[in-house]
């Protein structure tokens, strides 16, 4: 297949669902987006959600319409961008260098995660709130929201607000 | 694995919080942070929007024909696929590369007819009132300003659709970061590269701006060797007005800059090459910039990051604090580049260098470079004078260096795991003893290891205070850097053979080279630069004779000479007299435990102080010399020689600024070389200094003491004192051998010996023998039981001297000079009279004596040679005169050559032992006298023989306990006295 026709015709489904995305989805992506750019200190949050969208655009990621929509297949870019930027050993060329902050061949990148992280529990720590800390701990295992709430005998309503507590904290102490 | 398992919980984590939450609780997080969800998701969705447009009209434009001369049609498919056709009036080439600021494409400049790189900033949401993007357009448009060779040159800024783009010089070449990965770089090559560097940000400065974003991937190399500054999407304009005009070629409708910019309380820029103010968010001077590229340039010159940490945070506070990590290996670098990278880092910005240019020109004025130059037409303050410039901030080095790279250096040599592994390797021996040295040992070796890094961190500190000069400093590491080196070879040794050597691994850790010579900054002789070309051959073989040093003290004579000479041969192939000086010299050290011929050792050393000598290495003709006045005056005649030249080589000492190790070495072998001459009281009192040397040098209790207390108990004339020092000698063994260590017992064998009362002599032995023996040591244990005959004979206890002598004969291997006088001791001692034996015993003991003689013919014999002999012969006397037929004449002859003998050594003998050995010549020579048919018996040879008696009877009755028996025993003619 010739990649030009690919870009000529995912660039319409695209715009179709940039035009069909509410404020909301905006907001998610850019929050998340803000989230995500912890493992690259160097990003901010915009970048790497404009990231995604390059890659989706120049057809490097492919946006696979009937598994996701728009927003979780940016998320996902994003997601993937980070993780690999967080990990790269390589070094950008020239001028395209705004990524690599810290020396990629060390592991600041995910260190500045985990300092955050580390931050984020002490904050948590210091006010006593353990079940915070206990949804922390169950997020780092990588446990879906059902399995949380299983395992700490938490409601949809009840782990969604200790959710909200952890990111408005995690976004006011580090802002990106 | 999938790239699943690889992820860490912090990933996790952070993927957990990203996840989508409700719109309603999205709303509520968006309303405690007071943002505004509608305008944010409106910025948004139109740069989504010209982007999907952009890369629709991209992807149309691709299907069209090429235009005529127009490179865009070249475009390669991938990367490139998503760039626009066209930005400003440059049509796109290809894209370069993208990151957070925005996307870099090749482009082509169809009016001057020339490739540009095109840099189209990223627009930001944050950027609601568009602010963001004039500051981006003004300092683009300040970049512009600058003509410089090592600053990219801006042709054009402009903006299209909502996007700022600069297009710029295109350079092909690498980055000075790929540059730096591609290969190692000497420090001349980096320092040159990041002069011009410093030459590029310098002319920045001029122009009133600071670059704020300085790092190895913002500056690249061209291919024509020119280095040119980048990245302009963060620089700023100083804060103050610049009203400079524009070159022509930028857009006058974009030309902002007479407006003040201040960027004040933005943090900007790449947090590992941030500077202070930086991360504090203060007005940034180009002395942010100076620091940037102080990072960078100890990045490069020490594969380091100065302020690494294991997390981000702490990485802040190190920059924030100003601690600066040592290197590992300072000399990556000579010390005045350390001292000028040391100053840009400094937390004060006052106090690093004034000035980019000022950084530039130190970068340039490497002192040593000066220093060859210039050596041959000025004198040495000249050369103070030219090589000050460089080094003029090192007093205004950052106040908190962390100095801990010595720390780092010795953690990878020593760990709880090497200690057990040195400890397994010993007890593999199976030694008895051997649990108890490894502890000792080990124990050594920890305390080595945590005062070579305090001397490293006292070394470093003083330095960064400005204590002493960089040629101080290069010589204060250079000599702690040998000493790591031998402390290597010794953890090798002791690992990999510790069975081997377990005898001499207590002894190996002690010689372990002492580190307070590497304090001693009057004394520390500066290195002589190395041509660059060898200099890495040259260092390999400096390592090689560190490792032959530490096998030598390991007793692996053999292979340390071995190593010596090989080097030897290689360093004269590189045609390098110091290397092949010092090699010679190692083969000498390790020599001097073996019995090499002395002479051709005189020679190896000979060689060694010739070269050292023709090379102006003070120190090292130093010790050669006084090595080869010791190996002389132990050639036959020659002590008087050496004695003549030891003020030579105390001169030689003083030239080389007297380093105390050699210090206690002359004093040592001055002692050795004047008993050697029969000057025992000079031979004390220099063994007295030797030992106040070494006490100075490694403390009191230090192992290398224990040598010098042996010799000095051995010419101490007072009992007393004598006991003292043996007891404390024995004290320093068992500390750090342990109580059964052969060479403890060795040391109580030797006090034993030299114990004046007869009595207690023979119980020490007595009780010494039984403990060899259960230990199975055969050697000690047959000298200890020869020893115990002898003092037992002559105190007239013939069981004991027999089963005594029994035990030593047994242990003596036949072929041995030493079983022939054993076995002859034993049948003078025999219950009953064996002529067979007798006669046996005689015609052997003879043929030795007669062997000895022969092989010294030629030749000054040792005094230990000649007392040997004179037991003998004594023996030999005994022999005959208790054989009924055998005539006096010859045991007469016999005994006044022993008497001659003992007679020339007086001096040199230890007085106990000689005057053992006369009293009982004496008394055997009156009985012979008495018995000779050639000696009628006049009144001359009875009042002779009285005389003897008598001498040999005032011996005895100094200590009538232990002679009780030989003094109640009337002299027989007829048996054996």
């Amino acid at each position: 297949m010739n990649k030009r026709v690919d870009l000529a015709a995912c660039a319409d489904p695209i715009e179709r669902a940039v035009h069909a995305m509410s404020d909301t989805d905006w907001y998610r992506l850019r929050q998340a987006a803000r989230i995500l750019a912890w493992k690259v200190p160097s990003m901010e949050g915009e970048a790497l959600l404009f990231e995604a969208l390059e890659r989706t655009l120049s057809g490097r990621r492919q946006w696979n319409r009937e598994a996701v929509d728009f927003v979780g297949h940016l998320v996902g870019v994003m997601r993937s961008v980070a993780y690999h930027e967080s990990k790269r050993c390589g070094r950008t060329v020239g001028l395209t260098s705004s990524i690599d902050l810290i020396a990629p061949d060390d592991p600041e990148n995910a260190l500045a995660a985990e300092e955050k992280i580390r931050r984020l529990r002490a904050h948590f720590h210091e006010r006593d709130d353990t079940r915070a800390l206990l949804v922390l701990d169950a997020m780092e295992l990588g446990c879906d929201g059902p399995t949380i709430r299983a395992q700490l005998g938490l409601s949809q309503s009840e782990l969604e607000t200790v959710i909200r507590r952890v990111r408005r904290t995690a976004l006011r102490t580090f802002p990106s | 694995m999938s790239m699943d398992d690889r992820r860490s919980s912090s990933d996790a984590l952070v993927d957990c919080l990203a996840d989508a939450l409700t719109d309603e609780a999205l709303e509520a997080e968006a309303a405690a942070a007071g943002e505004d969800i509608a305008g944010t998701a409106a910025v948004l969705r139109a740069h989504f929007l010209e982007r999907v447009a952009a890369a629709r009209s991209a992807a149309g434009r691709a299907q069209e024909p090429p235009r005529e001369g127009a490179q865009t049609a070249k475009r390669p498919a991938g990367d490139d696929a998503d760039a626009p056709p066209v930005i400003g009036r440059y049509p796109i080439l290809r894209r370069l590369g993208a990151g957070g600021m925005g996307v870099v494409y090749a482009a082509y400049d169809e009016v001057l007819d020339r490739k540009v790189a095109i840099k189209v900033l990223r627009p930001s949401v944050a950027d609601v009132d568009g602010r963001r993007r004039e500051r981006l357009l003004r300092e683009a448009q300040a970049m512009a300003r600058v003509t410089h060779p090592n600053v990219v040159t801006v042709h054009d800024v402009g903006t299209a659709g909502a996007q700022v783009f600069v297009a710029m010089e295109f350079v092909a070449g690498v980055t000075v970061q790929e540059w730096l990965d591609a290969e190692k770089r000497s420090w001349r090559e980096i320092a040159a590269v990041f002069r011009q560097a410093a030459d590029g940000l310098a002319a920045l400065h001029d122009a009133g701006l600071v670059h704020r974003d300085v790092k190895p991937s913002n500056m690249i190399l061209g291919e024509d060797g020119r280095l040119r500054v980048l990245d302009l999407g963060l620089v700023g304009t100083e804060p103050r007005e610049i009203n400079e005009t524009l070159p022509s070629g930028v857009s006058s409708s974009v030309n902002r800059l007479d407006v003040p910019l201040t960027i004040t309380g933005e943090r900007v820029g790449t947090p590992a090459y941030m500077s202070r103010e930086q991360f504090l968010g203060v007005e940034l001077t180009p002395s942010s910039d100076i620091f940037s590229l102080s990072i960078a340039l100890y990045e490069a010159l020490y594969d380091v990051h100065p302020f690494m940490a294991e997390s981000y945070g702490k990485l802040q506070a190190n920059i924030l604090y100003g601690r600066v990590r040592e290197p590992a290996d300072l000399s990556m670098a000579p010390s005045w580049l350390y001292a000028l990278v040391l100053s840009g880092l400094a937390v004060d910005p006052r106090k690093r260098p004034p000035s980019m240019h000022a950084f530039s020109a130190a970068l340039a004025a490497d002192p040593q470079r000066t220093h060859r130059r210039w050596i041959g037409t000025l004198g040495i303050a000249a050369l103070a004078t030219l090589g000050g410039g460089a080094i003029s901030w090192t007093q205004l080095a950052p106040s908190e260096v962390a100095c801990d790279g010595g720390d780092a250096t010795m953690q990878a040599l020593w760990d709880p795991s090497r200690a057990a592994a040195i400890k397994a390797a010993i007890v593999a021996s199976g030694r008895p003893y051997a649990g108890a040295l490894a502890d000792r040992v080990n124990e050594t070796l920890a305390g080595y290891v945590a005062s070579w890094a305090a001397a490293r961190r006292r070394a470093c500190r003083e330095y960064a205070r400005g204590d002493h000069s960089d040629a101080l400093y290069d010589a204060r590491i250079a000599c702690l850097d040998r000493r790591r080196q031998a402390l290597e070879e010794t953890l090798t040794i002791l690992t990999e053979t510790g069975a081997e050597v377990v005898d001499n691994a207590g002894q190996l850790v002690a010689k372990l080279p002492p580190l307070a010579t590497c304090d001693d900054l009057t004394t520390l002789g500066q290195r002589r630069p190395t041509d660059p070309k060898i200099a890495g051959a040259v260092a390999a073989l400096e390592g090689r004779l560190v490792r032959a040093d530490a096998l030598a003290h390991a007793g692996q004579a053999a292979q340390a000479i071995a190593a010596a000479r090989a080097v030897t041969a290689e360093a004269q192939r590189l045609e390098h007299p110091p290397t092949v000086a010092a090699a010679l010299l190692a083969e000498a050290r390790a020599s001097l435990n073996r019995p090499l011929p002395r002479r051709e050792l005189a020679d190896v050393l000979g060689r060694a102080l010739s070269l050292a000598l023709a090379e102006g290495l003070d120190a090292l003709a130093a010790e050669a010399m006084i090595r080869r006045l010791y190996v002389r005056a132990l050639l036959p005649g020659r002590s008087e020689g050496a004695l003549e030249d030891l003020p030579l080589a105390a001169a030689m000492l003083e030239r080389a600024g007297d380093p105390p190790e050699l210090r206690a070495l002359l004093l040592n072998n001055s002692g050795a070389i004047r008993l050697s001459a029969g000057d025992r009281e000079g031979a004390r009192e220099a063994f007295a200094a030797a030992l106040a040397a070494n006490e100075r040098l490694f403390g009191a209790d230090h192992l290398e003491n224990a040598a010098s207390l042996a010799n000095l108990g051995m010419l101490t004339t007072d009992d007393r004192e004598r006991e003292a020092l043996h007891a404390r000698m024995i004290a320093i063994y068992e500390a750090h051998l342990g109580p059964e260590h052969p060479q403890t017992l060795d040391s109580r064998l030797l006090a034993a010996l030299y114990t004046a009362d007869p009595a207690a002599a023979a119980a020490a032995l007595d009780d010494l023998c039984a403990t060899f023996r259960a230990h199975g040591d055969r050697e000690l244990a047959r000298d200890c039981a020869f020893e115990l005959g002898r003092l037992e004979d002559l105190r007239g206890a013939t069981l004991s001297a027999r089963e005594a002598f029994a035990a030593a004969s047994a242990a003596t291997p036949a072929t041995s000079a030493r079983r022939a006088l054993v076995d002859a001791y034993l049948v003078v001692n025999a219950a009953e009279r064996d002529p067979e034996a007798l006669a046996a015993a005689t015609a052997a003991l003879r043929a030795v004596a007669a062997a000895v003689d022969a092989e010294h013919a030629n030749e000054a014999i040792d005094w230990w040679i000649r007392l040997e002999q004179a037991n003998r012969h004594l023996v030999l006397a005994r022999l005959l005169l208790a054989a009924d037929d055998a005539p006096a004449t010859e045991a007469t002859a016999l005994l006044e050559r022993a008497l001659t003998d003992i007679d020339a050594i007086t001096l040199e003998a230890p007085p106990i032992e000689r005057e053992r050995l006369l009293a009982a010549c004496r008394e055997v020579l009156a009985v012979a006298l008495r018995r000779d048919p050639q000696h009628k018996r006049t009144g001359e040879v009875e009042a002779r023989a009285a005389s003897l008696n008598a001498a040999a009877r005032a011996y005895f009755e100094r200590w009538p306990d232990a002679y009780r028996r030989r003094l109640t025993r009337a002299p027989s003619p007829r048996r054996s006295p």
